[in-house]
Protein backbone atom coordinates (compact mmCIF):
# COMPACT_ATOMS: atom_id res chain seq x y z
CA UNK A 1 0.00 0.00 0.00
CA UNK A 2 0.98 3.61 -0.65
CA UNK A 3 2.90 4.71 2.12
CA UNK A 4 1.35 8.08 2.39
CA UNK A 5 -1.83 6.45 2.61
CA UNK A 6 -0.96 4.63 5.53
CA UNK A 7 0.53 7.44 7.40
CA UNK A 8 -2.61 9.16 6.99
CA UNK A 9 -4.93 6.60 8.18
CA UNK A 10 -2.33 6.18 11.40
CA UNK A 11 -2.72 9.61 12.05
CA UNK A 12 -6.70 9.54 11.67
CA UNK A 13 -6.66 6.94 13.93
CA UNK A 14 -4.53 8.34 16.33
CA UNK A 15 -6.59 11.44 16.03
CA UNK A 16 -9.92 9.27 16.92
CA UNK A 17 -7.94 7.73 19.80
CA UNK A 18 -7.12 10.95 21.07
CA UNK A 19 -10.49 12.03 21.25
CA UNK A 20 -11.62 9.17 22.87
CA UNK A 21 -9.18 9.52 25.29
CA UNK A 22 -9.83 13.58 26.25
CA UNK A 23 -13.25 12.56 26.88
CA UNK A 24 -12.51 9.56 29.08
CA UNK A 25 -9.75 11.59 31.00
CA UNK A 26 -12.06 14.33 31.49
CA UNK A 27 -15.07 12.18 33.11
CA UNK A 28 -12.86 10.15 34.80
CA UNK A 29 -10.80 13.37 36.63
CA UNK A 30 -15.05 14.91 37.45
CA UNK A 31 -15.82 11.32 39.40
CA UNK A 32 -12.78 12.22 41.55
CA UNK A 33 -12.98 15.47 41.55
CA UNK A 34 -9.19 15.70 40.70
CA UNK A 35 -6.89 18.67 39.88
CA UNK A 36 -8.45 21.76 40.01
CA UNK A 37 -12.36 21.11 41.70
CA UNK A 38 -9.95 19.08 44.35
CA UNK A 39 -8.69 21.83 46.37
CA UNK A 40 -12.52 23.59 47.17
CA UNK A 41 -13.70 20.10 47.48
CA UNK A 42 -10.92 19.83 50.40
CA UNK A 43 -12.30 23.24 51.85
CA UNK A 44 -15.59 21.67 51.97
CA UNK A 45 -15.26 20.22 55.88
CA UNK A 46 -13.47 23.26 56.80
CA UNK A 47 -16.16 25.49 55.55
CA UNK A 48 -18.87 23.18 57.44
CA UNK A 49 -20.00 21.37 54.29
CA UNK A 50 -19.69 17.66 54.75
CA UNK A 51 -19.85 16.26 51.51
CA UNK A 52 -19.37 12.93 49.43
CA UNK A 53 -17.76 13.58 46.74
CA UNK A 54 -14.72 11.09 46.40
CA UNK A 55 -11.01 13.46 46.92
CA UNK A 56 -8.85 12.29 44.59
CA UNK A 57 -5.73 13.97 45.13
CA UNK A 58 -3.35 12.28 42.53
CA UNK A 59 -1.14 15.22 42.25
CA UNK A 60 -2.47 17.00 38.64
CA UNK A 61 -3.88 15.50 35.88
CA UNK A 62 -0.43 15.58 33.65
CA UNK A 63 1.49 13.76 36.12
CA UNK A 64 -0.88 11.14 37.25
CA UNK A 65 -1.62 10.53 33.90
CA UNK A 66 1.77 10.24 32.81
CA UNK A 67 2.44 7.44 35.41
CA UNK A 68 -0.61 5.27 34.28
CA UNK A 69 0.24 5.46 30.37
CA UNK A 70 3.97 5.53 31.17
CA UNK A 71 3.62 2.29 33.11
CA UNK A 72 1.24 0.75 30.59
CA UNK A 73 3.42 1.47 28.04
CA UNK A 74 6.35 0.11 29.82
CA UNK A 75 4.88 -3.19 30.14
CA UNK A 76 3.76 -3.23 27.17
CA UNK A 77 6.53 -2.43 25.40
CA UNK A 78 7.99 -5.54 27.33
CA UNK A 79 5.27 -7.88 26.47
CA UNK A 80 5.77 -6.82 22.75
CA UNK A 81 9.82 -7.40 22.99
CA UNK A 82 8.37 -10.69 24.18
CA UNK A 83 6.72 -11.63 20.53
CA UNK A 84 3.10 -11.08 22.38
CA UNK A 85 1.00 -9.57 19.69
CA UNK A 86 -0.13 -5.76 20.02
CA UNK A 87 -3.63 -5.42 20.98
CA UNK A 88 -3.19 -7.91 24.02
CA UNK A 89 0.30 -6.25 24.96
CA UNK A 90 -1.50 -3.01 24.75
CA UNK A 91 -4.44 -4.12 26.85
CA UNK A 92 -2.74 -5.82 29.52
CA UNK A 93 0.07 -2.61 30.24
CA UNK A 94 -3.42 -0.29 30.45
CA UNK A 95 -4.53 -3.56 32.82
CA UNK A 96 -1.20 -2.82 35.15
CA UNK A 97 -2.32 1.10 35.00
CA UNK A 98 -5.42 0.58 35.61
CA UNK A 99 -4.65 -1.39 38.93
CA UNK A 100 -2.19 1.02 39.39
CA UNK A 101 -4.45 4.04 39.34
CA UNK A 102 -6.85 2.41 41.81
CA UNK A 103 -4.42 1.74 44.24
CA UNK A 104 -3.68 5.42 44.38
CA UNK A 105 -7.13 6.78 44.38
CA UNK A 106 -8.15 4.71 47.71
CA UNK A 107 -4.73 5.90 49.43
CA UNK A 108 -5.77 9.22 48.12
CA UNK A 109 -9.62 9.71 49.08
CA UNK A 110 -8.66 7.62 52.56
CA UNK A 111 -5.48 9.52 53.40
CA UNK A 112 -7.01 12.97 52.31
CA UNK A 113 -10.72 12.71 54.42
CA UNK A 114 -8.73 10.95 57.52
CA UNK A 115 -6.05 13.74 57.23
CA UNK A 116 -9.38 16.27 58.43
CA UNK A 117 -11.62 14.19 60.26
CA UNK A 118 -11.57 14.47 63.40
CA UNK A 119 -11.31 18.30 63.63
CA UNK A 120 -13.83 19.10 61.16
CA UNK A 121 -16.62 15.33 61.38
CA UNK A 122 -15.98 14.68 58.22
CA UNK A 123 -16.89 10.71 58.35
CA UNK A 124 -15.16 8.80 55.83
CA UNK A 125 -17.83 7.22 53.43
CA UNK A 126 -16.96 3.85 52.27
CA UNK A 127 -20.01 3.43 50.01
CA UNK A 128 -18.29 6.51 47.85
CA UNK A 129 -14.87 4.58 47.98
CA UNK A 130 -16.74 1.53 46.48
CA UNK A 131 -19.12 2.73 44.01
CA UNK A 132 -16.50 5.53 42.84
CA UNK A 133 -13.79 3.17 42.27
CA UNK A 134 -15.27 1.62 39.22
CA UNK A 135 -16.14 4.55 37.25
CA UNK A 136 -12.27 5.78 37.96
CA UNK A 137 -10.73 2.63 36.86
CA UNK A 138 -12.83 1.83 34.11
CA UNK A 139 -12.71 5.59 32.55
CA UNK A 140 -8.74 5.43 33.58
CA UNK A 141 -8.47 2.44 31.61
CA UNK A 142 -10.19 3.34 27.97
CA UNK A 143 -8.31 6.41 28.20
CA UNK A 144 -4.78 4.70 29.31
CA UNK A 145 -5.77 2.46 26.56
CA UNK A 146 -5.90 5.35 23.48
CA UNK A 147 -2.81 7.15 24.33
CA UNK A 148 -1.13 3.82 24.25
CA UNK A 149 -2.25 2.99 21.34
CA UNK A 150 -1.70 6.65 20.41
CA UNK A 151 1.75 6.26 21.03
CA UNK A 152 2.38 2.72 19.68
CA UNK A 153 1.12 4.18 16.36
CA UNK A 154 3.63 7.33 16.57
CA UNK A 155 6.32 4.58 17.21
CA UNK A 156 5.65 2.29 14.84
CA UNK A 157 3.77 4.05 11.95
CA UNK A 158 4.15 7.52 12.45
CA UNK A 159 8.28 7.80 12.65
CA UNK A 160 8.36 8.96 16.13
CA UNK A 161 12.25 8.24 16.83
CA UNK A 162 11.92 8.31 20.60
CA UNK A 163 11.36 4.97 22.85
CA UNK A 164 7.74 3.46 23.36
CA UNK A 165 7.23 4.33 27.32
CA UNK A 166 9.00 7.62 26.26
CA UNK A 167 6.36 8.45 24.39
CA UNK A 168 3.88 7.21 26.44
CA UNK A 169 5.29 9.11 28.98
CA UNK A 170 4.91 12.22 26.93
CA UNK A 171 1.09 11.72 25.51
CA UNK A 172 0.11 10.87 28.95
CA UNK A 173 1.62 13.88 30.31
CA UNK A 174 -0.48 15.45 27.69
CA UNK A 175 -3.60 13.87 28.21
CA UNK A 176 -3.45 15.25 31.32
CA UNK A 177 -3.16 18.77 30.74
CA UNK A 178 -5.76 18.80 27.70
CA UNK A 179 -8.03 17.06 30.47
CA UNK A 180 -6.95 19.44 33.06
CA UNK A 181 -7.29 22.72 31.43
CA UNK A 182 -10.39 22.44 28.99
CA UNK A 183 -12.49 19.79 31.07
CA UNK A 184 -12.13 21.05 34.65
CA UNK A 185 -13.91 24.43 33.33
CA UNK A 186 -17.30 22.22 33.01
CA UNK A 187 -16.71 20.98 36.44
CA UNK A 188 -14.91 23.10 38.88
CA UNK A 189 -16.46 26.69 39.45
CA UNK A 190 -19.60 25.92 37.41
CA UNK A 191 -20.69 22.69 39.24
CA UNK A 192 -19.43 23.04 42.46
CA UNK A 193 -20.75 26.59 42.69
CA UNK A 194 -23.78 26.36 41.12
CA UNK A 195 -26.19 28.20 43.76
CA UNK A 196 -23.68 31.17 42.78
CA UNK A 197 -24.86 33.73 39.60
CA UNK A 198 -22.93 32.57 36.25
CA UNK A 199 -20.17 34.18 35.26
CA UNK A 200 -18.70 35.52 38.53
CA UNK A 201 -15.46 33.44 39.53
CA UNK A 202 -15.01 32.25 42.50
CA UNK A 203 -14.35 34.91 45.11
CA UNK A 204 -11.93 34.36 48.19
CA UNK A 205 -15.22 34.64 50.38
CA UNK A 206 -16.84 31.57 48.67
CA UNK A 207 -14.17 29.27 48.68
CA UNK A 208 -15.14 26.06 49.98
CA UNK A 209 -18.81 26.70 50.56
CA UNK A 210 -19.90 23.95 47.87
CA UNK A 211 -22.82 21.97 46.79
CA UNK A 212 -23.46 19.26 48.61
CA UNK A 213 -26.93 18.63 47.57
CA UNK A 214 -27.44 17.02 44.37
CA UNK A 215 -30.97 17.56 42.14
CA UNK A 216 -31.69 14.25 44.09
CA UNK A 217 -30.50 13.57 47.49
CA UNK A 218 -26.58 14.00 47.97
CA UNK A 219 -24.40 15.00 45.52
CA UNK A 220 -21.15 12.61 44.93
CA UNK A 221 -18.91 12.14 42.40
CA UNK A 222 -20.95 10.21 40.09
CA UNK A 223 -23.80 13.05 40.02
CA UNK A 224 -20.31 15.54 38.67
CA UNK A 225 -19.55 12.88 35.52
CA UNK A 226 -23.24 12.42 34.80
CA UNK A 227 -23.60 16.67 33.97
CA UNK A 228 -19.95 16.67 32.93
CA UNK A 229 -20.47 13.89 29.79
CA UNK A 230 -23.31 15.99 28.20
CA UNK A 231 -20.92 18.47 27.02
CA UNK A 232 -17.33 18.94 29.13
CA UNK A 233 -16.20 15.26 28.39
CA UNK A 234 -16.60 15.26 24.40
CA UNK A 235 -15.79 18.69 23.89
CA UNK A 236 -12.42 18.10 26.22
CA UNK A 237 -12.10 15.22 23.59
CA UNK A 238 -13.05 17.01 20.54
CA UNK A 239 -10.15 19.52 21.65
CA UNK A 240 -7.63 16.59 22.25
CA UNK A 241 -8.50 15.16 18.92
CA UNK A 242 -8.67 18.00 17.04
CA UNK A 243 -4.90 19.09 18.61
CA UNK A 244 -3.59 15.58 17.13
CA UNK A 245 -5.62 15.75 13.78
CA UNK A 246 -4.55 19.61 12.97
CA UNK A 247 -1.39 19.31 14.26
CA UNK A 248 -0.45 16.61 11.52
CA UNK A 249 -2.58 18.65 8.81
CA UNK A 250 -0.07 21.32 9.23
CA UNK A 251 2.92 19.23 8.88
CA UNK A 252 1.14 17.43 6.12
CA UNK A 253 0.13 20.64 4.05
CA UNK A 254 3.93 21.79 4.13
CA UNK A 255 4.95 17.80 3.05
CA UNK A 256 2.10 18.60 0.12
CA UNK A 257 2.71 22.35 -1.21
CA UNK A 258 6.54 23.83 -0.03
CA UNK A 259 9.93 22.38 -1.81
CA UNK A 260 12.87 21.90 0.09
CA UNK A 261 12.88 22.04 3.61
CA UNK A 262 13.07 25.48 4.33
CA UNK A 263 10.06 26.38 2.60
CA UNK A 264 7.82 23.21 4.09
CA UNK A 265 8.80 24.56 7.52
CA UNK A 266 7.44 28.14 6.86
CA UNK A 267 4.09 26.57 5.41
CA UNK A 268 3.55 24.66 8.54
CA UNK A 269 4.45 27.81 10.69
CA UNK A 270 2.14 29.64 8.75
CA UNK A 271 -0.68 27.50 8.85
CA UNK A 272 -0.11 27.28 12.28
CA UNK A 273 -0.48 30.64 12.82
CA UNK A 274 -3.65 30.66 10.92
CA UNK A 275 -5.02 27.71 12.91
CA UNK A 276 -4.18 29.39 16.12
CA UNK A 277 -5.68 32.64 14.94
CA UNK A 278 -9.13 31.35 13.46
CA UNK A 279 -9.12 29.14 16.81
CA UNK A 280 -8.33 32.83 19.23
CA UNK A 281 -11.35 34.13 17.51
CA UNK A 282 -14.44 31.92 17.84
CA UNK A 283 -13.05 30.96 21.73
CA UNK A 284 -13.59 35.14 22.32
CA UNK A 285 -17.04 35.21 20.19
CA UNK A 286 -18.39 32.29 21.67
CA UNK A 287 -17.15 33.77 25.61
CA UNK A 288 -18.91 37.47 24.19
CA UNK A 289 -21.97 34.97 23.43
CA UNK A 290 -22.29 33.35 26.52
CA UNK A 291 -21.79 36.10 28.69
CA UNK A 292 -24.39 38.55 26.78
CA UNK A 293 -26.73 35.64 27.03
CA UNK A 294 -26.05 33.89 30.63
CA UNK A 295 -24.27 36.12 32.72
CA UNK A 296 -25.71 38.93 34.41
CA UNK A 297 -22.60 40.78 34.39
CA UNK A 298 -22.27 43.32 31.27
CA UNK A 299 -19.76 45.83 30.03
CA UNK A 300 -19.55 49.08 32.58
CA UNK B 1 2.27 25.15 61.41
CA UNK B 2 -1.26 23.97 62.24
CA UNK B 3 -2.94 25.43 58.55
CA UNK B 4 -3.79 23.70 55.76
CA UNK B 5 -0.63 21.47 55.12
CA UNK B 6 -0.09 20.49 58.68
CA UNK B 7 2.79 17.72 58.29
CA UNK B 8 4.11 19.17 61.87
CA UNK B 9 2.00 16.27 64.14
CA UNK B 10 4.72 14.63 66.25
CA UNK B 11 7.45 12.26 64.61
CA UNK B 12 7.71 8.64 64.59
CA UNK B 13 11.31 8.70 63.57
CA UNK B 14 13.48 11.67 63.40
CA UNK B 15 13.87 12.41 59.63
CA UNK B 16 18.02 12.13 59.88
CA UNK B 17 17.56 8.45 60.83
CA UNK B 18 15.09 8.07 57.77
CA UNK B 19 16.96 9.56 55.52
CA UNK B 20 20.35 8.22 56.45
CA UNK B 21 18.61 4.54 56.94
CA UNK B 22 16.97 5.01 53.18
CA UNK B 23 20.29 6.21 51.52
CA UNK B 24 21.75 3.02 52.99
CA UNK B 25 19.27 0.91 51.47
CA UNK B 26 19.30 2.22 48.64
CA UNK B 27 23.17 2.26 47.92
CA UNK B 28 23.56 -1.34 48.84
CA UNK B 29 20.63 -2.54 46.71
CA UNK B 30 22.50 -1.02 43.64
CA UNK B 31 25.86 -2.92 44.66
CA UNK B 32 23.64 -6.08 45.31
CA UNK B 33 22.18 -4.91 41.58
CA UNK B 34 25.56 -4.42 40.24
CA UNK B 35 27.23 -8.15 41.57
CA UNK B 36 24.22 -10.39 41.62
CA UNK B 37 21.97 -8.90 38.13
CA UNK B 38 20.16 -12.60 38.44
CA UNK B 39 18.41 -10.58 41.86
CA UNK B 40 19.01 -7.20 40.75
CA UNK B 41 14.88 -6.75 40.55
CA UNK B 42 13.98 -8.89 43.97
CA UNK B 43 16.70 -7.25 46.35
CA UNK B 44 17.70 -4.05 44.55
CA UNK B 45 13.87 -3.06 43.58
CA UNK B 46 13.24 -3.47 47.14
CA UNK B 47 15.90 -2.21 48.64
CA UNK B 48 15.65 1.13 46.00
CA UNK B 49 11.79 1.73 47.41
CA UNK B 50 13.95 3.01 50.42
CA UNK B 51 15.39 5.93 48.77
CA UNK B 52 11.16 6.96 47.55
CA UNK B 53 10.32 5.89 51.41
CA UNK B 54 12.89 8.76 53.11
CA UNK B 55 12.11 11.25 50.23
CA UNK B 56 8.30 10.94 50.52
CA UNK B 57 9.51 11.47 54.60
CA UNK B 58 10.94 14.56 53.94
CA UNK B 59 8.48 15.82 51.33
CA UNK B 60 6.53 16.07 54.32
CA UNK B 61 8.69 18.39 56.35
CA UNK B 62 9.10 20.60 53.77
CA UNK B 63 5.83 21.23 52.66
CA UNK B 64 3.89 21.64 55.12
CA UNK B 65 4.75 25.00 54.90
CA UNK B 66 2.68 25.24 52.09
CA UNK B 67 -0.78 24.63 51.63
CA UNK B 68 -0.79 21.43 49.62
CA UNK B 69 -1.00 22.99 46.13
CA UNK B 70 3.01 22.84 45.99
CA UNK B 71 3.82 19.19 47.14
CA UNK B 72 3.39 17.82 43.09
CA UNK B 73 6.23 20.36 42.05
CA UNK B 74 8.08 19.28 45.18
CA UNK B 75 8.36 15.94 43.78
CA UNK B 76 8.90 16.82 40.63
CA UNK B 77 12.20 18.94 41.24
CA UNK B 78 13.44 16.10 43.62
CA UNK B 79 12.92 13.40 40.43
CA UNK B 80 14.44 16.57 38.55
CA UNK B 81 17.61 16.82 40.08
CA UNK B 82 18.00 13.27 40.53
CA UNK B 83 17.84 12.66 36.76
CA UNK B 84 20.42 14.67 36.01
CA UNK B 85 22.85 13.79 38.91
CA UNK B 86 22.23 9.92 37.84
CA UNK B 87 22.99 10.75 34.41
CA UNK B 88 25.48 13.04 35.47
CA UNK B 89 27.21 11.09 38.04
CA UNK B 90 26.96 7.67 35.48
CA UNK B 91 28.74 10.19 33.09
CA UNK B 92 31.65 11.47 34.76
CA UNK B 93 32.97 8.51 36.16
CA UNK B 94 33.17 6.74 32.39
CA UNK B 95 34.24 9.99 30.66
CA UNK B 96 37.06 10.60 34.03
CA UNK B 97 38.37 7.09 33.18
CA UNK B 98 38.80 7.69 29.28
CA UNK B 99 39.89 11.22 29.67
CA UNK B 100 42.68 11.20 32.34
CA UNK B 101 43.57 7.20 32.68
CA UNK B 102 42.23 6.70 35.93
CA UNK B 103 42.12 2.95 37.04
CA UNK B 104 39.16 0.99 35.99
CA UNK B 105 38.03 0.49 39.37
CA UNK B 106 36.36 3.98 39.58
CA UNK B 107 33.26 2.62 37.99
CA UNK B 108 32.40 0.67 41.65
CA UNK B 109 32.28 4.32 43.12
CA UNK B 110 29.24 5.07 40.87
CA UNK B 111 26.42 5.28 43.77
CA UNK B 112 29.06 7.20 45.66
CA UNK B 113 29.92 10.17 42.86
CA UNK B 114 25.88 10.52 42.30
CA UNK B 115 25.60 10.64 45.85
CA UNK B 116 28.01 13.26 45.72
CA UNK B 117 26.74 15.44 43.12
CA UNK B 118 22.93 14.90 43.57
CA UNK B 119 23.88 16.79 47.48
CA UNK B 120 25.91 19.54 45.50
CA UNK B 121 23.21 20.17 43.21
CA UNK B 122 20.92 19.81 45.29
CA UNK B 123 22.52 22.43 47.77
CA UNK B 124 23.25 24.61 44.87
CA UNK B 125 19.15 24.41 44.32
CA UNK B 126 18.29 25.31 47.62
CA UNK B 127 20.35 28.25 47.86
CA UNK B 128 18.92 29.80 44.60
CA UNK B 129 15.49 29.31 46.43
CA UNK B 130 16.57 31.25 49.05
CA UNK B 131 18.52 33.95 47.77
CA UNK B 132 17.00 35.28 44.06
CA UNK B 133 13.69 33.53 44.41
CA UNK B 134 13.18 34.51 48.02
CA UNK B 135 11.19 31.65 49.52
CA UNK B 136 10.86 31.94 53.45
CA UNK B 137 11.29 28.56 54.34
CA UNK B 138 13.54 27.89 57.09
CA UNK B 139 14.45 24.20 56.13
CA UNK B 140 14.68 25.05 52.23
CA UNK B 141 18.61 24.10 51.56
CA UNK B 142 18.52 21.87 53.95
CA UNK B 143 15.50 20.13 52.04
CA UNK B 144 16.45 20.97 48.67
CA UNK B 145 19.21 18.25 49.41
CA UNK B 146 17.86 15.85 50.67
CA UNK B 147 15.57 15.91 48.04
CA UNK B 148 17.53 15.74 45.65
CA UNK B 149 20.03 12.89 47.00
CA UNK B 150 16.71 10.56 47.43
CA UNK B 151 15.41 11.23 43.73
CA UNK B 152 18.97 10.59 42.15
CA UNK B 153 19.31 7.38 44.59
CA UNK B 154 15.83 6.02 43.77
CA UNK B 155 15.96 6.78 40.53
CA UNK B 156 19.80 5.26 39.83
CA UNK B 157 18.01 2.04 42.38
CA UNK B 158 15.55 1.49 40.20
CA UNK B 159 17.51 1.62 36.85
CA UNK B 160 20.20 -0.24 38.20
CA UNK B 161 17.77 -3.01 39.70
CA UNK B 162 16.09 -2.56 35.95
CA UNK B 163 18.98 -3.09 33.99
CA UNK B 164 21.12 -5.26 35.78
CA UNK B 165 23.99 -2.90 37.08
CA UNK B 166 24.99 1.02 37.06
CA UNK B 167 27.57 1.03 34.72
CA UNK B 168 27.71 3.46 32.57
CA UNK B 169 26.99 1.29 29.30
CA UNK B 170 24.63 -0.86 31.25
CA UNK B 171 22.34 2.51 32.43
CA UNK B 172 22.80 3.80 28.79
CA UNK B 173 21.63 1.00 26.90
CA UNK B 174 19.52 -0.65 29.46
CA UNK B 175 17.44 2.09 30.63
CA UNK B 176 17.93 5.50 29.14
CA UNK B 177 18.00 4.29 25.13
CA UNK B 178 15.07 2.30 25.84
CA UNK B 179 13.06 5.54 28.15
CA UNK B 180 12.62 3.02 30.77
CA UNK B 181 13.79 5.86 32.91
CA UNK B 182 11.18 7.58 32.06
CA UNK B 183 8.95 5.55 34.30
CA UNK B 184 11.66 5.64 36.78
CA UNK B 185 11.33 9.75 36.75
CA UNK B 186 7.42 9.46 37.07
CA UNK B 187 7.05 6.73 38.84
CA UNK B 188 9.63 7.23 41.86
CA UNK B 189 8.49 10.74 41.33
CA UNK B 190 4.80 9.92 42.69
CA UNK B 191 6.03 7.51 45.13
CA UNK B 192 7.93 10.65 46.64
CA UNK B 193 5.30 13.02 46.31
CA UNK B 194 2.24 11.27 46.72
CA UNK B 195 2.31 10.12 50.62
CA UNK B 196 2.18 13.52 52.14
CA UNK B 197 -0.24 15.10 48.89
CA UNK B 198 -2.67 12.13 50.19
CA UNK B 199 -2.28 12.60 53.64
CA UNK B 200 -1.86 16.38 54.51
CA UNK B 201 -4.13 18.08 56.49
CA UNK B 202 -4.95 19.28 60.12
CA UNK B 203 -5.13 15.33 61.39
CA UNK B 204 -2.44 13.90 59.50
CA UNK B 205 0.07 11.48 61.19
CA UNK B 206 3.68 10.25 60.32
CA UNK B 207 2.48 6.90 60.98
CA UNK B 208 -0.24 6.92 58.15
CA UNK B 209 2.06 8.92 55.66
CA UNK B 210 5.14 6.72 56.57
CA UNK B 211 2.79 3.39 55.57
CA UNK B 212 1.45 5.00 52.64
CA UNK B 213 4.98 5.97 51.32
CA UNK B 214 6.07 2.56 51.77
CA UNK B 215 3.06 1.05 49.92
CA UNK B 216 3.75 3.53 47.42
CA UNK B 217 7.44 2.54 47.10
CA UNK B 218 6.59 -1.02 46.88
CA UNK B 219 4.10 -0.41 43.97
CA UNK B 220 6.73 1.53 41.91
CA UNK B 221 9.06 -1.74 42.38
CA UNK B 222 5.73 -3.82 41.44
CA UNK B 223 5.45 -1.76 38.23
CA UNK B 224 9.13 -2.33 37.30
CA UNK B 225 9.19 -6.21 38.07
CA UNK B 226 6.37 -5.93 35.85
CA UNK B 227 7.86 -3.76 33.39
CA UNK B 228 11.22 -6.27 33.40
CA UNK B 229 8.75 -9.44 33.00
CA UNK B 230 10.13 -10.88 36.25
CA UNK B 231 7.67 -13.02 38.16
CA UNK B 232 9.33 -13.93 41.09
CA UNK B 233 9.42 -10.04 42.07
CA UNK B 234 6.24 -9.39 41.08
CA UNK B 235 4.69 -12.14 43.29
CA UNK B 236 6.67 -10.67 46.18
CA UNK B 237 6.00 -7.01 45.53
CA UNK B 238 2.69 -6.88 45.27
CA UNK B 239 2.41 -8.94 48.10
CA UNK B 240 4.73 -6.91 50.09
CA UNK B 241 2.77 -4.39 48.93
CA UNK B 242 -0.65 -5.58 49.45
CA UNK B 243 0.33 -6.07 53.38
CA UNK B 244 1.37 -2.90 54.06
CA UNK B 245 -1.61 -1.41 51.71
CA UNK B 246 -4.27 -2.94 54.28
CA UNK B 247 -2.56 -1.88 57.11
CA UNK B 248 -2.75 1.60 56.00
CA UNK B 249 -6.43 1.27 55.34
CA UNK B 250 -6.92 -0.39 58.52
CA UNK B 251 -5.31 2.42 60.43
CA UNK B 252 -7.13 5.42 57.90
CA UNK B 253 -10.59 3.43 59.30
CA UNK B 254 -9.42 3.70 62.98
CA UNK B 255 -8.12 7.30 62.32
CA UNK B 256 -11.39 8.39 60.99
CA UNK B 257 -13.89 10.32 62.98
CA UNK B 258 -16.68 7.66 61.94
CA UNK B 259 -16.86 5.70 59.31
CA UNK B 260 -19.97 5.55 57.44
CA UNK B 261 -21.76 2.78 54.29
CA UNK B 262 -24.52 4.59 54.02
CA UNK B 263 -25.16 8.19 52.15
CA UNK B 264 -26.06 10.57 55.29
CA UNK B 265 -24.99 13.68 56.50
CA UNK B 266 -24.01 13.80 60.01
CA UNK B 267 -26.24 16.83 61.36
CA UNK B 268 -24.48 19.74 61.59
CA UNK B 269 -24.25 21.30 65.03
CA UNK B 270 -25.09 24.88 64.90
Amino acid sequence: MDPTLLVLGALALSGAAATVAGCAEDLESDVGSQSNPNSQVQLGPQMGNIHRYFNKAISGEPVSYGLYVAAAGAVAWALLNMGLNVPIALIIGSGIAAFVHGAYSVSSYLGRIVGQSQNFGQPVYMDVVLSHLGPIVGHGFIAVFCMLLAAYLATSVLGNPFPLPLVALIFGITVGAIGSSTGDVHYGAEREYQKYPFGGGVPVANQGDIDIKAEYGIRNGMDSSYFCSKLGGPLTGLTFGLIIFLDGWRGIIGEIVGGDLVSKSIIAIVVGIVIVAIAAYLNRMVEVYARKKYGPYTDR
Amino acid sequence: MSHGGGGHAAELYPENQVIVIGAILAIVGMYISQFFPQVSMLLGGLLASGATVAGANTTRRVAAYGLGTGVPSIGMVSLGLGAISTLAGVLLAGVAISQFNLPKELLYGIPIIVTVVSIVLGYIVGKLTVNPIGMKIPIMVESMTKLSLMGALSILGFCAAYAGGFYPDTIIEGTVKNGVIGLAFIAAGMAILHPFNACLGPNESHKRTLLLAIACGFITWFMFSIAKLDIVSSVASILLWGIVYREFVKQSLKDACSVLYTPELPKKEM
